[in-house]
């Protein structure tokens, strides 16, 4: 992964937990400032051990913590140097998903090593979205619901996500939303 | 006119999403997606002429007025541009004539600069194939990328002043050690002088050695800490459990073509290890089963409990390990790869990567397990990592806790131990321990003094220190094997030394020294001799 998702989780613990903890994972995972490069690209099993030393760390089971991950990635994406692209992918919840294709598009003719996933809205009422998910990393399905969850955050909507189905290599997820 | 192509309305709005369409009198009667919520004026019913102008405008004040330019402009292919009046918007197109006698507008947004920051423009407000999208996107990627990498300058900038920083501190608070070091050292040797003399009290100097021992005890603690030199917190970990809440992330490592299993077997078994130190473990094994596996596959990982050890000759009644199996179904290494794998004179492999499997083998070896690879030509490749079963939980350890014995298997004759350490105190207490129970011991201060014994007496086995002046163990080790091929190497050391400057059949004991890994290590040197002996 590229080093922006390091730099990330970085921000993450030391707001949870403080500079102390982070130093004992990053002591753990043998990580310094040159893993942290947010242009760089790293093997997956770096970002892997260091999620899960910071999973032991938040008394947290890594699924759990991927989640937590997840929903914060978005909140650190938007106020980082990406939030003005973040901004012109849309500004509700139904634009900005339909548009993630095409703004992760562009990510990858800046970023050519980046493996980014892709997200569907296959299904649209006005309490709930259901989104399709693909990508070929396995394994991160909570992450993902992290994610949604962040950016009902960000698009000041309140609501749940759950996982709901797996059509072949898809993954989908429901959002439902308090629209009542 | 014969119109070419019939287009819907969604369509238009896919293609056109500023479009505006306009009766005869130029009166606005539809307009595209791009001016909702968008406090541009253009509703239906307004006069197109009093929200946009031509776009030259501004800089011409020849331009034709609207209601002009737009029945001029129908049907041909000019580009036609319109500048809002109300908000800093460009659009650009051409203009059709409708059947109704009115005009279709087929407009898209011009962005004024290729900057997103400050335009209001969202991706939606360009049609699928307006290449604007990208133009915009990679320029603001690029401005996010320049700001990212002089952030990261800063960061490394102010990472160095830290670590500069810190070494300082490192530094003073080493002094306030030594200091501390020294007024233990001072007491204990006081109170040995007291033991000495017929007139002091023994429990008196024993309880002030006692906790001297205690305090000296808790600095290395500190300093291990402080070193990051090893993980001193570190709790029996419960092997299965942890492999199985972290088989979905480590499944994370591989791609969609792979799937992977775990059987757990080993129940409660639990090893004492840091639980990254396993899961990062285990990484590694599977980012190298990835490598191997062009075409995807499975890999299981397996657990199950074991009395015998990753050697024959480490077989010890009543050891108990726990063994991690992983097994994978690609096309597998051959055995010169898995060679090359474990060589330590074999520093990366030729594409410059290191091997991943020799550091799990590294590092079962430092918590007193092994790591097993057999090549499996075409059908895959076997790893098993062994490593011992914690039985802290069975072992209070006594308040006031005797030296515990080595538990030697008995043999039909003595195993001759040549003991080399720096640290006279250390080789007293080593040379000691191994002659109360049963060995032949002889303390050597150095590599010459070694040198020297082995000129003069026979040895089976060869336990040394690894950090000592003038020559170190590791090249003694390598010195006595040479001529002394059928010597066994026992290493020790508070400090792992370079892997590709030991050989793999030589064993490594971490300082301070536990006494069931030195009992476990000379009962296996012990079981090769017999072996050989027999042969």
């Amino acid at each position: 992964m590229y080093g922006m998702a390091h730099r990330a989780l970085r921000q993450m613990m030391l707001d949870r937990l403080g500079p102390s903890v982070w130093a004992k994972v990053e002591r753990e995972t043998g990580t310094g400032p040159a893993d942290l490069i947010s242009l760089c690209v790293y093997d997956d099993s770096k970002t892997i051990a260091l999620i899960s030393a910071s999973a032991a760390h938040l008394g947290m089971e890594v699924d759990e913590a991927l989640r937590v991950f997840g929903r914060y990635w978005v909140r650190f994406a938007e106020l980082s140097s990406f939030g003005p692209i973040m901004d012109f992918t849309g500004q509700d919840l139904v634009t900005f998903i339909n548009n993630l294709d095409r703004m992760h598009r562009s990510v990858v003719l800046a970023m050519p090593d980046a493996r980014v996933p892709s997200f569907t809205l296959i299904d649209e009422t006005r309490e709930r979205l259901l989104v399709r998910y693909r990508s070929d990393r396995t394994g991160l399905e909570t992450f993902v619901i992290g994610l949604l969850e962040g950016l009902m955050d960000r698009l000041n909507e309140t609501g749940t996500v759950e996982l709901v189905d797996r059509p072949g290599t898809a993954i989908d997820f429901a959002i439902h939303l308090d629209r009542s | 006119m014969k119109p070419v192509v019939t287009i819907r309305e969604s369509q238009l709005e896919a293609l056109f999403r500023a479009y505006i369409k306009v009766d005869a009198a130029l009166v606005v009667r539809g307009l595209g997606p791009f001016y909702h919520n968008r406090d541009t004026a253009v509703i239906p019913g307004a006069q197109i002429a009093e929200l946009f102008s031509l776009r030259h405008d501004r800089d011409d004040e020849h331009a034709p007025p609207l209601d002009v330019a737009i029945p001029a402009m129908a049907n041909t292919p000019e580009r036609f541009e319109l500048f809002c009046k109300r908000k800093n918007i460009r659009l650009a197109g051409i203009v059709f004539s409708t059947e109704d006698g009115g005009y279709l507008l087929a407009l898209n947004i011009v962005p004024e600069d290729f900057i997103i920051e400050g335009q209001g423009l969202h991706i939606s407000d360009f049609s699928q194939i307006d290449a604007s999208v990208p133009a915009l996107t990679l320029i603001g990627m690029q401005r996010a990328l320049l700001a990212e990498a002089r952030q990261a300058a800063i960061d490394l900038a102010n990472a160095q002043s830290e670590a500069l920083e810190l070494l300082d501190r490192t530094q003073r608070l080493g002094r306030y050690i030594v200091h501390d070091l020294a007024n233990y050292l001072s007491i204990i040797r006081l109170n040995v002088a007291n033991l000495a003399r017929s007139g002091g009290s023994a429990e008196a100097g024993r309880a002030a050695i006692e906790a001297a021992t205690r305090h000296v005890g808790d600095l290395v603690l500190s300093l291990e800490r402080l070193t990051g030199h090893r993980d001193v917190e570190a709790a029996p970990l419960p092997v299965d459990q942890t492999i199985r809440s972290n088989l979905a992330f480590l499944a994370a490592a591989l791609p969609a073509d792979f799937s992977l299993d775990f059987i757990g077997s080993a129940a409660q078994a639990a090893v004492r290890v840091g639980r990254t130190e396993l899961i990062t473990m285990l990484t590694n094994v599977i980012v190298h089963a990835r490598g191997a596996m062009p075409d995807g596959g499975s890999i299981t990982i397996s657990t199950y409990r074991s009395d015998r050890g990753p050697t024959d000759e480490a077989d010890m009644p009543g050891e108990d390990w726990i063994v991690i199996k992983v097994i994978h179904d690609g096309p597998g290494i051959d055995e010169e790869a898995v060679r090359l794998m474990l060589d330590p004179q074999v520093l990366a492999r030729p594409d410059g990567a290191d091997f991943p499997l020799r550091s799990v083998r590294t590092w079962a070896r430092s918590i007193g397990g092994d790591a097993r690879i057999t090549a499996l030509p075409e059908t895959g490749t076997d790893i098993c990592i062994y490593l011992p079963i914690s039985r802290d939980t069975d072992e209070a350890e006594p308040l006031s806790a005797p030296m515990p014995g080595i538990a030697r298997q008995r043999t039909a004759r003595t195993l001759r131990v040549l003991v080399v350490e720096d640290e006279v105190h250390a080789l007293d207490a080593v040379v000691e321990i191994l002659r109360m129970d049963g060995y032949s011991a002889t303390p050597a201060c150095n590599a010459a003094e070694a040198v020297e014994a082995l000129a003069n007496g026979d040895f089976d086995i060869l336990l040394t220190d690894v950090v000592m002046p003038e020559r170190s163990g590791v090249e003694l080790a390598h010195e006595v094997e040479a001529r002394h091929p059928r010597i066994g190497i026992i290493l020790m050391s508070g400090y792992l030394p370079d892997e590709s400057l030991l050989q793999p059949h030589w064993s490594m004991l971490r300082k301070p020294l536990d006494l069931s890994l030195l009992s476990h290590a000379l009962s296996a040197a012990h079981a090769k001799l017999a072996d050989s002996a027999t042969a």
